[in-house]
């Protein structure tokens, strides 16, 4: 991808050993207080103008990890860097610069946007709380966002119900590019979208992206979107990474069992009969993450898993330049 | 022929007016035929499939057509007589597992409710041939899983337990609404083998309601694709994809990413969004998205032309 | 098992500490009510207040006081009342035990099924003209007040009409033990379960009415047609056995506050010696003592119905445990 870009080096965002864990009950409950990993030692590094696509079925903990990295949920355990700066304990009030540079676009847009509120309040909004600018200027940045997302200067005054998904979401992107962020987490933006809609919305990000320099995190669990979308992949499996690496390498050439299946699963249009591709079919469902197998938390659903998978817990070892999987036998 | 709809109008009487969901759908299916019917929000999938099951209980739906079944027709039956198809000929499963089974009552004791509903047998021999049933759509544990309240299962194995209740009384014909839309990937490939198998070991027929053209394409025989609540496409799977001929179908396809091979700078998207039943635009729905319409398309609706292969198109009519 | 028990256990005691000692205090942080100047009458010399003051240990520091109240009351039993003095409270409360659990007993069987059969049959035959009567009878029953109907069925079946076939089997008002003479315990209490229950008929009958119509919107209603079964059993099977799970809260908390008291009015009209009873009078003449009785049976029997109705939840609805 292109690096003319970066002034330096250093890394837009950077997790190092991040943790969260949830606590479910209390000590009076049947079962007592039991604690979830949702994200277990996660050290992922973002570097600027690269779109990082993060995988994984339900429960795998990607969302949960989305909303640490803007800290709308408290870091257990672990940093959280954005752009050299330890934001891991940050207040809200030390938060408020950096929120500017660091947006969110979030999957449903009609449960992100308020009702009651005109989309041209709700674009204004984070310009009104953020920023320094008059009445005229607001409006002016308004109508500008408008046009970058591809809506129409009268649309200002509707309310969000008067528009099709495929529109609210266009709303809530120019909401998280008001401010011109640095970086903006996706959390599966197009899942709640028509077929046809989709391609709208992956081509206006690219389009963004290129024309305001940003970085994206972008969650989906629709991997040929990811791929579309993404330079670099990780795949999550029970809260931690089990495979990283840049997304053309990894969708052509999986290295974890987990990535080979879950790539393989994924139904795709075959124009000739005799294309079709191998198919891997786990055994079993994802484990619960208040229980997680010992050894290789895949262990138990993994075709190749040989006793060493049952009591060691493979780390995420770089193999190759910038591919990086956590498995005792890789096939890199 | 085992179920032969000829068109069948939905239409729903609301406060703007007739709303007409449903507009004048026909097709057969064959015995152990695999047809996917593909389209988007307010396309009317679901809704004909409804139709078919007798399942809308909408009393501002009106019904026109004809829906026969092995030669029976179904639009006016009794409701009773409708009853006894209903889950004994005919099965349904849903889209979303998790509010699909009622939430008090254990696994077995829904499905062998749905047995003893239609066939006169003691509990005992139901429930045994609940456990068969679990063990064909691979519970490991049957007997134990039939305890299990809905709740206590995942997402995947409860929508097998609803294949298991939809394959009780050995149907001869199953509508799958979006089955494994809701589910993962994986565990969607799971699905979509059970289904294979059964159609192989039942010989049932499989209606398979989706949006998703992967998932058509790897498991229908013949593709039904449908906009704003017509037929727009219809034809053998290798015809509709090797060589679609309706503007829509082509888009559709071409906005998908691909998985493998070079990836496009930016995906060829279909203009606007799809229309909404009250504001049907005039002539061709799909007119105002289509990159080939001209003045014909806005003068009237087209037609399905063509024999096994068909497609509702002026332009495609024209050439 | 065990330890839900104990939690219950520690939470009705935790219950019941509090209120005990809010009524305690409220009793003495009262301005201007000096329970010794109450009790001694107006007017009372100086040397009889003091008398007063000292022979009900009103002199003594306030913990001590309450201490010995609830000795008094779980321990030794022979808390007596201020006002009529010798009479033991204890035994009063649970004298007028079974006559309260006796009448909200029954209202709540006649309610209970009333209500069933009204939601039912309304929601079987929504917006029909059967649905709107009985909502329309439902609402009747709730804005009727319970004692204004209590005097009128007095009226009728005790003097206007009681010479009429109609009323002719109702005794004199008051209450008969169930041991001594289950016929007439029986007729006594007819005319005030009516009474009790046609409010509650009226509002749960509405309740579940809602619930089931709600209920039938889901998707497992759809899954139950789908699998060829009769509206009659989709109807009593699925939807009235999951909108029962709001019924049974509803039911709980409304039977616990009754059986605590809350039939006060009922027990008024028809002269019931029962808790509601004691409690009013007792309020009347600010008596410490029973009232602390009272409200700690109430609130001892609010967490026990609480309870109940937790045990009752497990049952109806199978992701209450594992949750």
């Amino acid at each position: 991808m292109s690096e003319q870009m970066t002034g330096t080096d250093q890394p837009i965002l950077e997790t190092r050993a991040l943790s969260k864990r949830f606590a479910i009950g209390t000590r009076f409950s049947a079962e007592g207080r039991r604690v979830v990993h949702a994200v277990d030692n996660v050290s992922l590094t973002v570097r600027r103008g690269e779109t990082v696509g993060l995988v994984g079925e339900s429960g795998c903990g990607k969302s949960t990890l989305a909303r640490c990295l803007v800290r709308l949920y408290d870091i257990t355990d672990g940093q959280l860097l954005f752009d050299g700066d330890d934001i891991t304990g940050k207040s809200l009030a030390e938060l408020r610069p950096v929120r500017r540079r660091l947006q969110m676009v979030f999957q449903d847009p009609s449960a992100s946007l308020n009702p009651r509120r005109r989309v041209g309040d709700l674009v204004a909004e984070p310009l009104r709380v953020h920023g320094k600018l008059t009445p005229a200027g607001i409006r002016e940045r308004v109508a500008e966002l408008f046009d970058l997302v591809g809506l129409l200067p009268d649309h200002v005054g509707r309310y969000p119900h008067e528009f099709s998904g495929g529109q609210r979401q266009r709303v809530g992107i120019a909401r998280a590019i008001a401010l011109n962020p640095d970086l903006v987490v996706l959390d599966e933006p197009v899942s709640a979208l028509d077929v046809s809609v989709q391609a709208q919305i992956v081509n206006l990000l690219a389009d963004l992206q290129d024309k305001l320099k940003l970085t994206y995190i972008f969650i989906a669990h629709d991997l040929s979107v990811v791929r579309q979308v993404s330079t670099r992949i990780a795949v999550m499996y029970l809260g931690s990474i089990v495979e990283e690496g840049p997304s053309e390498e990894v969708f052509s050439a999986p290295a974890h069992p987990y990535s080979q299946a879950l790539i393989s699963a994924v139904p795709v249009v075959e124009t000739t009969p005799s294309g079709r591709r191998k198919r891997i079919i786990l055994s079993g469902d994802v484990p619960s993450p208040l229980k997680p197998p010992s050894g290789c938390r895949f262990h138990p659903r993994c075709p190749v898993a040989q006793d060493r998978c049952r009591t060691e817990r493979p780390a995420l070892v770089e193999h190759k330049s910038g591919r990086k999987v956590a498995c005792h036998f890789p096939t890199v | 022929m085992m179920l032969s709809v000829r068109d069948l109008k939905v239409s729903f009487r609301t406060d703007d007016g007739l709303v007409r969901a449903i507009d004048g759908v026909s097709f057969d299916l064959e015995e152990g035929e695999i047809l996917g019917v593909v389209g988007e929000s307010g396309s009317g999938k679901t809704v004909s499939l409804l139709a078919v099951m007798g399942l809308i209980t909408d009393p501002n739906a009106v019904i026109e057509g004809s829906i026969r079944y092995k030669g029976r027709e179904l639009v006016g039956l009794p409701a009773r007589e409708l009853r006894r198809l209903r889950g004994n000929e005919i099965a349904m499963i849903f889209q979303d597992p998790m509010t699909a089974l009622t939430p008090v009552y254990t696994i077995g004791w829904q499905i062998a409710e749905q047995i003893q509903a239609h066939q006169r047998v003691s509990r005992s021999a139901a429930l045994d041939r609940v456990e068969e049933l679990l063990a064909e759509v691979n519970f490991p544990n049957p007997r134990e899983a039939m305890s299990r309240y809905p709740h206590q299962l995942s997402g995947g194995m409860r929508q097998r337990a609803v294949i298991a209740m939809a394959l009780s009384c050995n149907p001869a014909l199953l509508v799958a609404d979006e089955p494994t839309t809701a589910l993962d990937v994986t565990v969607q490939a799971g699905i979509l083998d059970l289904v294979r198998k059964l159609r192989a070991t039942h010989n049932s027929a499989v209606v398979f309601i989706t949006h998703d053209m992967g998932v058509v394409s790897e498991l229908a025989d013949r593709v039904m694709v449908m906009y704003a609540g017509r037929i727009v496409e219809r034809g053998s799977r290798s015809e509709l994809f090797t060589d679609p001929s309706h503007p829509y179908t082509r888009a559709l396809l071409g906005s998908i990413p691909p998985l493998t091979g070079d990836k496009p700078r930016r995906l060829p998207a279909i203009p606007g969004s799809p229309p909404s039943l009250l504001r049907l635009p005039k002539g061709c729905a799909f007119g105002p998205r289509c990159p080939v319409r001209y003045e014909a398309c806005d003068a009237g609706k087209p037609d399905l032309v063509g024999a096994s292969h068909a497609a509702a198109c002026f332009r495609m009519a024209q050439a | 098992m065990i330890y839900p028990i104990l939690r219950r256990l520690g939470q009705m005691l935790f219950v019941m500490f509090g209120i005990s000692v809010i009524v305690f205090l409220i009793f003495f942080a009262t301005p201007g009510a000096d329970p010794a100047a109450r009790i001694a009458g107006r007017n009372a010399a100086p040397e009889v207040l003091e008398a007063v003051r000292h022979s009900f240990g009103f002199d003594r520091p306030l913990y001590v006081q309450y201490a010995l109240m609830m000795k008094k009351i779980f321990i030794t039993g022979d808390l007596t009342s201020f006002v009529n003095r010798g009479w033991k409270v204890v035994p009063a409360v649970l004298d007028s035990i079974p006559i309260t659990l006796s009448l909200v007993f029954g209202a709540a069987v006649l309610w209970v099924v009333f209500s069933i059969i009204i939601g039912v049959v309304a929601a079987a035959t929504r917006n029909s003209w059967l649905d709107r009567l009985l909502m329309a009878l439902g609402l009747l029953g709730i804005s009727m007040p319970v004692y204004w109907l209590g005097e009128v069925m007095n009226l009728f079946s005790q003097s206007r009409y009681h010479d009429t076939w109609l009323f002719s089997w109702v005794p004199p008002l008051g209450y008969k033990n169930f041991s001594d003479d289950p016929k007439g315990w029986f007729l006594t209490l007819v005319i005030p379960w009516i009474t009790l229950a046609i409010l509650y008929i009226g509002i749960y009958g509405r309740v579940l009415r809602a619930a089931i119509i709600e209920s039938m919107q889901e998707d497992y209603i759809r899954t139950a047609r789908a699998k060829g079964l009769s509206e009659t059993r989709i109807l009593l099977r699925h939807a009235l056995r999951t909108s029962l799970i709001a019924f049974v809260t509803l039911f709980g908390l409304d039977f616990g506050a009754l059986v605590g008291g809350s039939a006060l009015l009922t027990e008024v009209v028809f002269g019931l010696q029962g808790i509601g009873k004691l409690t009013y009078d007792a309020l009347q003449s600010l008596d410490l003592p029973m009232i602390m009785a009272t409200v700690m049976y109430a609130s001892m029997f609010v967490v026990i119905a609480n309870a109940v109705v937790d045990f009752v939840y497990i049952l109806l609805d199978p992701r209450v445990k594992t949750s």
